[in-house]
């Protein structure tokens, strides 16, 4: 029989970031304490328990942590404060000047003793073989208050019999070893805004529970901001039952969505035990959500390709060949292809999941080595209007604002994003704010969880027909101008007065007025016409948007639209407002920073600017073109046309995220040369004769930059499983066709951006390492970065009203395809999934569904949970119906993420008008039950070649 | 590239463009700033022998671009 002491003991030290036990306060005000004998200043609001641990006098406690609102439940914080009476809880008992506190005195050691005598005699006591051991606040605190015995004995109610819910993938909960400190609950709620945990029972007899049968069928989102706040093993990662408690960390950044999230990955060994989200990450500040979280077992999947391969014809065999033997193999047929076609005949594509070092060094390759400007980036499909627009309107194609702005903000308005979903670590922030009293305005097709969810409800949702935005923000602006509504005062003082009187003429027409809108758009006019005065009177009003607004036909101009309503109502240049695009992938900001796309050099910079040109030229040594090059469509109609003959994809996958599969495979096929950079054989693989297999984010040494400007660092958490880094492999092919590349390390990129790039003449990997990140521009007039952009004068000088006509789209329904397809992404899946479908987070979303409305569904015999397929003019694809009133009826949505079902097969060739980014979100379709027309079972070629 | 499709880029380009006058200017810009040469030029050899389907700002736009020698 063990002793008490041998079995709450040996305690190993946590690793990972300290806990002050209360949040920091933002107070500017300081107050000084004296604590157990030394005097420490600290900000007004700051708990006692929080300035003791600042100082170093760390208090015992257990339903505290700084991630949440101090609760005051456990008693072990307790402290004696000089002239007060008793023992006050230190968490929840703020400074005041002049306070003396002790934190340790025979008195307060005695009751710690007490209370945690009365946890231990209710705890299983298993601690050598429990999976928490060494990292379990509770063992921490029996060690702390010195605890050695327990007089009531240990055989307390204990819960034993509790059930254990494993239902979730990755993590389970133990309720046997539950203390009943109600983080996990707090965590939920205060963090994550989901509520789905309650404390149900009372005293020894409450239980947490998430409601529903178990974890899986409830409304837990599966964040894991509660498995973080449990002090005990209750709520224990999966991982960490499996290969033991982590013994180091490295700190990286998530590499799925534009949030940009810090996490700490926790290994022992070399093996990755579990990714928790860094207090110190600028941009989630400790929250996560379920994919970088969770989800990041791909990186070691079966399916990884790790070894070079080429092939002759895309008919053949693979054949596994050295590194040298396929660098040079892809180098030669590159050169044979220029010879024979021009030098114009060949190009690439940059990945926005890729590092700011990788992308730079492949647009390198393109313009220096290639020797054209026939380079872009999968952002042509996604944010290429935000460019657009936010470059022309305010001078620089980026968001205004940093991600904690929202916390300042009166007026939400959310348009064509899905922030719980897509961007849900933003979601949780921007849910928080509403909580606390924010207006909602959500301007979207769809009913998303915004509109109305546990303690969130849009004051208004303007539910337009897609393809309408441009007519709903030029109505909002119409008010606003018509009403009186207009910040003189800014646009005098800010804007281009010319741009603002021709574009007012324009505004104040009748077309625009929200009477006429609504027969375009569907939404009744009192709607807009409420919902532009409270956008208008604020007073910080905020815009947030997504791909429901860049793609689209008219995505650059509702982009300008938008800029010009932020501009109209004063709302730029300081907290709480802006316009601030919603990024889809991880680095797509910084593909867009680092010259991706056809026209422009790093920074923005148009290829035609000789000055620039010339100084790229002279570091580079080699002479660039002065005009752009091809975009993909142009790249993909060029090959079918037969004057493009070869692409280098860098992590992409374009057969499936571009629209119109059956174009865009068409073409592929066309390539003499397909060269693919990827971690999976991808459907973009299938047509391709070379393949550099990518390293996984967990292996890159690099950057990537996030929504809100954030240049966060990438770290290697284990050795590339290739045996090289990505841009070493570019700079090596760039060498072997005659243009000499080479770096020692991800460093030095970095350092050649910041030689030639006036935003980031202030970045370098030791300046990110010293700061945790950066937002651009940083340099000798923003040393630090920027959070907030334009804050004094726009960064072209006075902001650009522009005139946003409203094009109907040429996409529209009709007799054969009477509804309107339109698509988005779900919370645990990405893009096109080739990483989340290769976890458990197929667990929540096994396959993409048809959303549907029920009088759409009647009209065509269609049940919830049957096959269906969906024709476009372009294609027909299957998938399984979801009858809901999310959508309204004539407007049915799906999600893209599985190639099966292939969502891209049926959207159109249509784009936008400057920028050429698809027309994903506006498809006329036709449903019908899946029947002997087409095999419900049939594979995607199948149906291809029906179609 | 399928010379239709530049005719149909070429066309939405000139309907979001609001014209008072100047809007061949801002279509010649956007040509120039995001079309290759031979974009430009193999729209330039279309419009030359159909001007006719030409008759906004758009026409005027290339026709500019091609006596700068940039279509
Ligand atoms: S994982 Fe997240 S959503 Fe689920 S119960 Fe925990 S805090 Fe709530
Ligand atoms: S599950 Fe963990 S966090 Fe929740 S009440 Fe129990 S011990 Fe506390
Ligand atoms: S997917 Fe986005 S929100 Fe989720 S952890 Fe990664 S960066 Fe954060
Ligand atoms: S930590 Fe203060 S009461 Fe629990």
């Amino acid at each position: 029989m063990t002793t008490l002491s041998e079995r709450i003991d040996p305690i190993r030290p946590r690793i990972g970031e300290p806990d002050y036990g209360t949040p920091r306060s933002e107070s500017d005000v300081t107050v000084t304490v004296t604590i157990d004998g030394t005097e420490h200043t600290v900000p007004e609001g700051t708990s006692i328990m929080r300035a003791a641990g600042e100082a170093g006098c760390s208090i015992p406690k257990l339903c505290a942590t700084d991630s949440l609102q101090a609760f005051g439940s456990c008693r072990m914080c307790l402290v004696e404060v000089d002239g007060r009476r008793g023992t006050p809880a230190s968490c929840t008992t703020p400074v005041e000047d002049g306070m003396v506190v002790r934190t340790q005195t025979p008195k307060l050691e005695k009751l710690r003793k007490g209370v945690m005598e009365l946890y231990i005699s209710d705890h299983p006591l298993d601690c050598l073989t429990c999976p928490a051991n060494g990292d379990c606040e509770l063992q921490d605190m029996a060690g702390v208050v010195g605890l050695r015995d327990v007089r009531y004995g240990q055989d307390g109610h204990s819960h034993l019999d509790a059930l254990k819910d494993s239902s979730n993938p990755y993590f389970e909960f133990d309720g046997s070893k539950c203390i009943q400190c109600s983080r996990c609950v707090r965590a939920c709620d205060e963090i994550q805004g989901t509520l789905a945990l309650t404390v149900e029972g009372r005293g020894f007899n409450s239980v947490i529970s998430p409601g529903g049968l178990n974890f899986l069928s409830s409304e837990c989102v599966s964040c894991g901001a509660c498995v973080q706040a449990c002090p005990t093993a209750t709520l224990v990662e999966k991982s960490v039952i499996d290969l033991g408690t982590p013994t180091r960390t490295v700190q990286t950044t998530c590499a799925y969505c534009g949030v940009g999230c810090t996490f700490n990955a926790e290994l022992r060994g070399d093996e990755l035990v579990r990714m928790v989200p860094a207090k110190t990450g600028g941009a989630n500040e400790g929250h996560s959500c379920v994919k970088g979280r969770f989800a990041w077992g791909y990186a070691s999947h079966k399916d990884r390709v790790t070894t070079p391969m080429i092939r002759e014809s895309i008919n053949d065999e693979w054949k596994v060949v050295s590194w040298d033997e396929a660098i040079n193999y892809a180098a030669t047929k590159l050169k044979d292809i220029q010879a024979q076609h021009g030098d114009n005949s060949i190009g690439g594509v940059t990945s926005s999941r890729c590092t700011n070092e990788e992308i730079f060094v492949v647009q390198k390759m393109i313009r220096a080595a290639f020797g054209n400007n026939n380079v872009d980036t999968c952002a042509r499909v996604c944010h290429s209007p935000t460019g657009y627009g936010l470059k022309n309107a305010f001078g620089t194609a980026a968001g205004t604002q940093d991600f904690k702005s929202v916390a300042k903000t009166d007026v939400i308005m959310v348009i064509g994003a899905n922030p719980t979903d897509a961007h849900p670590v933003f979601g949780s922030r921007m849910k928080k704010r509403i909580r606390e009293g924010a207006k909602l305005i959500v301007v979207d097709p769809r009913k998303i969880d915004l509109v109305e969810s546990a303690h969130i409800k849009a004051d208004y949702h303007l539910q337009l027909q897609p393809g309408t935005n441009v007519a709903i923000v030029n109505a909002l602006a119409h008010v606003i101008a018509t009403e009186g509504l207009i910040n003189e005062e800014f646009v005098s003082a800010r804007c281009d007065t010319a741009s603002f009187n021709q574009w007012r003429t324009f505004i104040e027409l009748p077309e625009n007025s929200p009477e006429v809108v609504e027969a375009q758009s569907g939404v009744p006019a009192e709607l807009i016409r409420e919902a532009a005065r409270m956008f208008a009177a604020g007073p910080n009003s905020a815009i947030y948007y997504g791909l429901g607004v860049t793609e689209h036909s008219q995505g650059s101009t509702m982009v300008m639209g938008m800029a010009n309503l932020a501009m109209a109502t004063g709302n730029l240049g300081r907290d709480g407002v802006g316009v601030n695009p919603l990024r889809g992938q991880n680095n797509v900001q910084g593909a867009c920073d680092m010259g991706s796309f056809p026209h422009e050099l790093s920074g923005y910079r148009h290829v035609s600017d000789n000055s620039v040109r010339e100084q790229f030229e002279t570091l580079w040594d080699v002479k660039l073109l002065p005009d752009p090059g091809m975009r993909i469509p142009n790249m993909l109609d060029g090959a079918l046309s037969g004057e493009f003959r070869a692409m280098f994809v860098h992590g992409e996958d374009i057969a499936q995220s571009d629209p119109n599969t059956k174009h865009v495979k068409a073409a592929l096929s066309a390539m003499d040369l397909v060269i693919v950079q990827d971690l999976f054989l991808n459907e973009t693989a299938a047509f391709a004769h070379v393949f550099f297999p990518g390293t996984s984010f967990l292996e890159k040494d690099g950057t990537f930059t996030n929504a809100e400007r954030r240049i966060n660092r990438v770290r290697p958490v284990m050795a590339s499983r290739t045996g090289k880094q990505e841009w070493e492999i570019v700079s090596e092919l760039a060498t072997a066709m005659g243009y000499p590349m080479h770096y020692d390390n991800a460093s030095q990129i970095m350092d050649e951006v910041a030689s030639i790039t006036p935003t980031f003449t202030g970045v370098s990997f030791e300046k990110l390492d010293r700061e945790g990140s950066i937002q651009w521009p940083c340099n000798d007039a923003n040393p630090q970065g920027t959070p907030i952009m334009h804050v004094e004068t726009f960064i072209r000088g006075e902001g650009q009203f522009m005139e946003t006509p409203f094009v109907p789209t040429d996409e529209r329904s009709n007799r054969k395809f009477p509804l309107l397809l339109t698509t988005g992404r779900i919370l645990s899946q990405y893009n096109v999934g080739a990483q989340t479908r290769r976890t458990a987070n197929s667990t929540w979303h096994a396959e993409d569904v048809l959303e549907i409305h029920e009088a759409d569904a009647q009209m065509r015999g269609i049940v919830d949970g049957q096959q269906v397929a969906i024709t476009s003019r372009i294609g027909e694809t299957l998938m399984k119906a979801h009858v809901t009133d999310r959508v309204p009826a004539g407007v049915v949505y799906t999600t893209f993420h599985h190639p099966l079902s292939g969502a891209n097969v049926i959207t159109t060739e249509f784009s936008d008008w400057a920028t050429n980014c698809p027309e994903y979100k506006v498809t006329a379709v036709e449903i019908r039950p899946a029947d002997s027309s087409v095999d419900s079972v049939s594979t995607l070629d199948d149906v291809l070649q029906r179609v | 590239m399928d010379v239709q499709k530049l005719v149909m880029m070429g066309k939405q380009i000139e309907k979001n463009i609001p014209d008072h006058g100047e809007a061949h200017v801002k279509i010649a810009a956007h040509l120039d700033s995001f079309w290759t040469p031979k974009m430009r030029a193999d729209f330039w050899a279309y419009y030359n022998s159909n001007k006719d389907e030409f008759p906004g700002p758009l026409g005027v736009a290339i026709a500019t671009l091609h006596s700068q020698a940039k279509a």
